[in-house]
């Protein structure tokens, strides 16, 4: 292995060095103290002989940022001096070993912040204990006369001693009870915060941070894959031999289709999503790989989706949404109501299958030899990882060492390890080699893991005065877990109202994209609700405010308390971005605004931040589409690094901006159509709106995820501003398919004609 | 015929001479800071600088290469010293950071054409797809690298991990204070 390019994060096995604390103890977690619930927390730090120190990590970098500000999070009671630090990612071996010692390691939901911050803030104020017991018997001071400050222990008299002179005592220290552990007021807080730089800005810089796809070993040789391009396809045959006097060219490997994991600690029903037979060529090289894969005659039956088609399937939708669907929320008597409303509006929205396509291609790289089964790949499930590479090695898992890389993007994707099935059935089928795996971008856009297609229909009662009494919206999906939060935990307790679910089974197995179903139904409810709002002639913030009414959450509601916070913060954001967007100063002709807000309450225990967005847009009646101004108001609890937060939103900003303008994979035969960036756009900085304001609430809440909760609601403002600006109500994404004229004085929809770019 | 210059280096590939630039870069040389994102020219992962012009290396033979002189991101600065390199640390501008080794590649290659180029020649230039979304700070630091360059700014040293803001500006001559 080429060394030197891990100077970053040396793999687990380099640290010998140093002292590893124990896990001898047991801790709590602090917010929960039942004990079937208990957790260890050690494992998390290796102190260095120079006084480094090494913080293991238990989640992916998939840029988000948690490198940096977990370390700020154990740092800040370990009393750290932060140029000391020095983080790694967490070894999923030792995790299974420990019993879960790193309490949570799947990378998505946002949840880095929400399922960390307390055990890692415990984990270093129970080391700073150690290390402070230790320092007191080296001394013989009393530990309550010894102070903590930049990784050194103070000793009465000005005396310092470094972490690392006691460590190696401190080890054999028990670690004290959580109940005993006083953590650091927030007021002294020294790094949770602030605006702290990320630490892997400067490899970042320079190239040379290693990714999943840089993995680099002696002797490696490389595939390249291809599955069925048919959802559920088989592979009927391959003709080797023509092939296998083309240069380099290794071989070819069958790579059988089967279950491949979970995509996520709460998959649906914790069943295994699939993967279908796919053919590798191993070659010498990449190139060599792929020119052979492109060359290698290949027979597949397309099986049972052969002649699905995206519009197969929505006409499928479409049928099932004129008929009754499961009820999963209801209350009063919309059927009786919606007939003494004074206005009836109905509305049907859809949403396409999209792709999360991280910048960084599919990957992964393994290597079976006599000492066991070594797995490198960029994933957001590192540990499930681990799990399917050994099932599918037939090793017990002991003898399988998972690495953790830095991700070149998730978003979702890489919540599935497929892929690591299928570099480890290669990895089987030529034992001794390391073999690096790398899907091309258009076997990535062939074999997505999409959001669900949905279709959404909205049936709304007003009264005289424009009030909203009778609410009705029926969904169907696509293959998805149990989505049904989506459109039924709306914050709103309309006096009558009826939501229906229901999900059929579609050809692509199903992606968290980041944003999930909230991107969908935020749009959804609050497009329809903005036409509710243009019908009766109000403000949509009017409207808004008027269904985020306190006094309207039933008295016997379960989770009143829930109910009635997320009625408040929701009030408090969109007020606040209403001031800061001067909502209510009219925009000239062409131009419009929308405004949404949501919070990511999937559940009511569910920690969530809160959100609203103001959008101004400009349309040229051409055609022509401008993103003016985004303005941004979220409270997601304590911020960790105001920094980060903000990276994570202006990242949500753009991922609305091109889910809106161009989100979109069309299924044909089976077959996704797309096949690369040239036939899906996605947003650059020519289409990025150069004017945006994002302001962070101060809040002493508990931290929450920010990585995906400004995408619904931007992506709901600038649609619903594109029908402000006069143009027409958008109901189906993305912008690209439809003509963004100005309506005819009738109020119908723009006239038919070619799409056209952006401004 | 495959036979050029890569970071103020002689080399010659023996490999089959249709074989992109990007892979041999990547697969002979080691100099994986240059990325594989699409392979068709579209994302501009893969930018490397070719006699003074930004170029997707996906998009051009080891062959067509011959005799000319490339740069990547490991051979910008010796030092990371550059001014992109100094300025996209210090106004923290890496998300995942895949995207980053082309996007410096190419604003450097802009750059040097012109050090105080208008929003207009940057978003021309800058044609590079992020998934992450760093487009809101990529002008401004564009811009403010152009300023370091006509010498009207200095930027903050940005310590890597493991080391003090003065030992990295001891390491790092470009980031001392004058």
């Amino acid at each position: 292995m080429n060394t030197d390019r891990r100077s970053l994060l040396k793999s687990i096995a380099a640290v010998s060095a140093g002292v590893v604390f124990p896990v001898t103890m047991t801790g709590c977690r602090v917010a929960d103290p039942k004990p079937s619930d208990s957790v260890e927390l050690f494992s998390w730090v290796v102190m260095m002989p120079d006084n480094t120190v090494r913080i293991r990590i238990p989640q992916s970098d998939i840029g988000q940022g948690v490198v940096t500000t977990l370390s700020q999070v154990l740092a800040e009671e370990l009393d750290l001096k932060w140029s000391s630090i020095r983080p790694e990612f967490f070894d999923p071996l030792t995790n299974l070993k420990r019993n879960n010692v790193y309490v949570y390691t799947c990378t998505e939901s946002s949840w880095s912040a929400d399922r960390l911050f307390n055990p890692m803030r415990m984990a270093g104020a129970q080391i700073r204990q150690m290390l402070l017991t230790a320092a007191a018997r080296r001394s013989g001071f009393d530990v309550a006369d010894l102070r903590t400050e930049e990784s050194s222990i103070i000793l009465p008299g000005g005396g310092r001693q470094s972490y690392a002179e006691v460590a190696s005592a401190a080890s054999h220290i028990a670690p004290p009870h959580p109940s005993r552990v006083k953590l650091k007021d927030p007021a002294d807080y020294r790094l949770i915060g602030k605006p702290i730089k990320r630490l892997d800005l400067v490899p970042k810089t320079t190239g040379k941070l290693e990714y999943g796809i840089d993995v680099d070993l002696p002797g490696m040789l490389y595939a390249v894959v291809q599955q069925s391009p048919v959802y559920g396809g088989k592979l009927v045959s391959f003709d080797e031999q023509a092939i296998a006097k083309m240069p380099g060219v290794v071989g070819v490997v069958r790579i059988a289709a089967g279950p491949c994991g979970l995509n996520g600690p709460l998959a649906d029903g914790g069943e295994d999503y699939g993967m279908d037979d796919a053919v590798a060529v191993v070659a010498d090289s990449f190139w060599r790989a792929r020119k052979a894969l492109l060359a290698l005659p290949i027979e597949w039956d397309d099986g049972e989706f052969a002649h699905t088609s995206s519009e197969s399937i929505m006409a499928d939708l479409v049928s099932r949404a004129g008929r009754p669907q499961p009820v999963v929320r209801e209350a009063g008597d919309f059927a009786g109501s919606i007939g003494r409303a004074h206005r009836v509006i109905e509305a049907d929205y859809s949403y396409p299958f999209m792709d999360a396509m991280p910048l960084e291609p599919i990957n992964c790289t393994a290597w079976l030899n006599s000492d066991g089964l070594q797995v490198w790949a960029s994933t957001q499930f590192a540990q499930e990882a681990h799990r399917l590479a050994a099932v599918t090695a037939g090793l017990p898992p002991e003898r399988v060492q998972f690495n953790l890389p830095y991700v070149g993007g998730g978003f979702g994707r890489r919540c599935q390890n497929e892929y690591v099935s299928q570099a480890v059935q290669i990895a089987k089928a030529i034992p001794g080699k390391p073999i690096k795996m790398i899907w091309t971008r258009e076997e990535m856009m062939a074999r997505g893991y999409p959001p669900p297609i949905t279709i959404s229909r909205f049936k709304a009662g007003l009264d005289e005065k424009g009030n909203v009494i009778a609410w009705f919206n029926r969904v169907i999906s696509g293959t998805a877990p149990d989505q049904s939060y989506g459109p039924a935990r709306l914050p709103h307790y309309v006096p009558n109202l009826r939501i229906e679910y229901a999900r059929v089974k579609t050809p692509q197995p199903f992606g968290w994209m980041r944003g999930v179903a909230f991107t969908q139904h935020v749009w959804m409810n609050q497009g329809f609700q903005d036409e509710l709002a243009v019908a009766a002639g109000r403000d949509p913030v009017d409207l808004y405010m008027d269904l985020l009414d306190e006094g309207s959450v039933p008295t016997d509601l379960k989770g009143r308390d829930v109910a009635i916070r997320r009625i408040r913060h929701m009030r408090a954001v969109l007020k606040r971005v209403c001031q800061i967007a001067d909502w209510e100063t009219p925009l000239s002709q062409g131009r419009g605004k929308g405004v949404s807000v949501s919070d990511f309450s999937y559940w009511d225990t569910y920690h969530t931040g809160t959100a609203s967005s103001v959008v101004e847009v400009t349309l040229d009646g051409k055609g022509g589409l401008r993103v003016d101004h985004v303005y941004v108001v979220m409270n997601c609890g304590r911020i960790l690094n105001p920094e980060v937060v903000r990276g994570q939103v202006e990242g949500s900003i753009f991922w609305a901006i091109t889910t809106a303008l161009y989100g979109k994979i069309t299924l044909k035969d089976g077959r996704v159509v797309q096949r690369n960036f040239q036939d899906h756009n996605v947003a650059r900085l020519a289409t990025a709106c150069r004017n945006i304001v994002v302001e962070l609430v101060e809040s002493d809440d508990h931290p929450a995820g920010v990585g995906e909760d400004a995408v619904p609601i931007v992506m709901t403002a600038m649609l619903n501003a594109i029908y402000d600006a006069g143009g027409p109500r958008i109901r189906s994404l993305p912008l690209s398919d439809h003509v963004l004229s100005f309506r005819k004085q009738d109020g119908s929809d723009a006239l038919p004609g070619k799409p056209s770019g952006n401004l | 015929m495959t036979k050029f210059t890569v970071n103020d280096r002689p080399v010659q590939y023996r490999m089959d001479p249709a074989t992109p630039l990007l892979w041999a870069l990547r697969d002979a040389s080691n100099l994986t800071g240059t990325k594989y994102g699409c392979g068709t020219g579209d994302c501009g992962a893969c930018t490397v600088d070719i006699d003074g012009e930004a170029v997707r290396s996906c998009q051009v033979t080891i062959a067509a290469t011959e005799g000319k002189f490339v740069t990547t991101i490991e051979g910008l600065s010796p030092d990371r010293g550059h001014p992109l390199q100094q300025v996209f640390a210090a106004d923290n501008v890496s998300q995942c950071g895949y995207c980053i080794p082309g996007v410096i590649m190419t604003a450097a290659a802009l750059l040097r054409r012109t050090a105080d180029p208008s929003d207009e020649e940057i978003d021309a230039a800058l044609t590079n797809i992020c998934r992450c979304g760093i487009y809101p700070r990529l002008r401004g630091a564009i811009q403010r690298a152009g300023r370091v360059m006509r010498g009207e700014e200095v930027v903050d040293p940005v310590p890597p991990s493991g080391i003090t803001p003065d030992e990295a500006a001891k390491a790092v001559p470009a980031l001392r204070k004058p």
